[in-house]
């Protein structure tokens, strides 16, 4: 049960954020860049749809977390009664209608900037709800929320950036307009780095140096394996960054650098998947 | 360097979710204690509590029902109001359920003095 609890909140998350970073990437490389020939977003639709769908089973598993019932699931009443008597579920309804007019604003083609605008605050709406929320310093929420909410936001761009960096490397866009755009992705990145570590810090102290008890070991067990993964995508990085984009007109260096964007996306969408999972598991008893 | 940054980023995302409970700080009576029958039975959490979802029930000796009034649900705290109490061995049990949606369950007993 705890599988597909934490499958449904990663696929959510996941998501949300390449549909917020590629949308994001898309507006900086059509003002920056107009000359190139950004691919299509075919899966735009097949993801929004998908997190539409991970929204209603996430609830309904959360609805049934809270009435300590599983049969809840699948009671209208209690759903109803979630959806209308909590603030995860007041969210829900919100969430639920930006994520309905974001399928319609991908099957009609809105603006990126709309696009960018509805995945946003549908991802960024769910740390009212988080963990670093209610465990904020002195019950002040807000504090909690934002930092949780930058995370998310910063998050996005860059798992949403490589998303499309690596449509740009399918695409077989020629090296000078590839290294523009990932010289792009990586200048407006630094700005997100930058607020992620300080969230990401905030988020940390909060949580974990917050709470009481000791550490359990499934968690920290979790924790590491994400740690693992952190210091490969580490090595990745410098190597694309050092080795890999000063040499990008060589003959077989850009499909060495797709590979290692796919390498270092899916290793960040094993992170979010990890990170769900973290957030339904107790770091201290 | 830019990219580097990049990936350095995910470091903080380990810490990001954890659990922040809507745990039981204090009741009064306090668990184990004897008393003198109380007016109200109080119980601090440490989070705002979702009212439609968590609660608390006083049960007598014999398992009856004598949390009283309807029990009274403000931000971290759960009232109940179950009136004058015989002497006897009196237990709640309580559940709660913060902003973060988790659920917890306990129960304590304390002591009516004759």
């Amino acid at each position: 049960m705890i599988a597909l609890f934490a499958a449904a909140r990663w696929l959510y998350e996941a998501g949300l954020m390449a549909l917020f970073g590629d949308a994001g990437l898309r507006m900086l490389l059509r003002a920056r860049m107009p000359g190139l020939d950004v691919p299509r977003g075919g899966w735009r639709l097949i993801a929004a749809l998908m997190v539409l769908a991970a929204a209603m089973l996430w609830f309904s598993f959360v609805s049934a977390q809270m009435a300590g019932d599983p049969r809840a699931m699948t009671d209208p009443g209690l759903l109803w009664l979630a959806a209308r008597q909590s603030l995860f579920g007041q969210i829900f309804l919100v969430r639920l209608a930006l994520l309905v007019l974001l399928c319609a604003g991908v099957v009609f083609q809105w603006r990126e900037s709309g696009l960018a605008l509805l995945s946003g605050a549908a991802l960024v709406l769910i740390s009212a709800t988080s963990h670093a929320a209610a465990a904020s310093p002195a019950h002040f929420t807000a504090i909690g929320a934002t930092s949780d909410g930058l995370h998310l936001l910063t998050g996005g761009f860059w798992i949403g950036g490589l998303v499309l960096l690596a449509m740009l490397f399918a695409h077989r866009t020629e090296p000078v307009l590839l290294a523009g755009a990932t010289n792009l992705f990586a200048e407006w990145g630094m700005i997100a780095v930058m607020v992620l570590i300080l969230t990401g810090m905030l988020n940390a102290a909060t949580i974990l140096l917050g709470g009481a008890g000791r550490d359990t070991g499934l968690y920290l067990a979790v924790l590491g394996a994400k740690l693992a993964l952190v210091l490969a995508m580490v090595t990745l990085a410098l190597i694309n960054h050092f080795r890999l984009l000063p040499r990008l007109a060589k003959r077989g260096t850009a499909d060495r650098l797709f590979w290692h964007i796919r390498w270092e996306l899916g290793l960040g969408l094993v992170a979010v998947g990890l990170a769900a999972l973290l957030g339904l598991l107790p770091p201290t008893l | 360097m830019n990219r580097m940054l990049l990936a350095v980023a995910l470091l903080p995302v380990l810490a990001l979710p954890a659990f922040a409970h809507a745990r039981l700080l204090k009741s009064v009576p306090a668990a184990g204690a004897k008393v003198t029958s109380p007016l109200h039975i109080s119980l601090r959490f440490s989070e705002a509590l979702e009212p439609a979802f968590s609660g608390a029930l006083l049960l007598d000796e014999d398992g009856r029902n004598v949390s009283g009034e309807p029990v009274k649900i403000n931000g971290p705290l759960i009232t109940l109001t179950p009136g004058p109490l015989p002497p006897g061995v009196y237990h709640v049990s309580w559940h709660s359920v913060g902003h973060d949606t988790n659920r917890l369950d306990g129960d304590f007993s304390f002591t009516v003095k004759p």
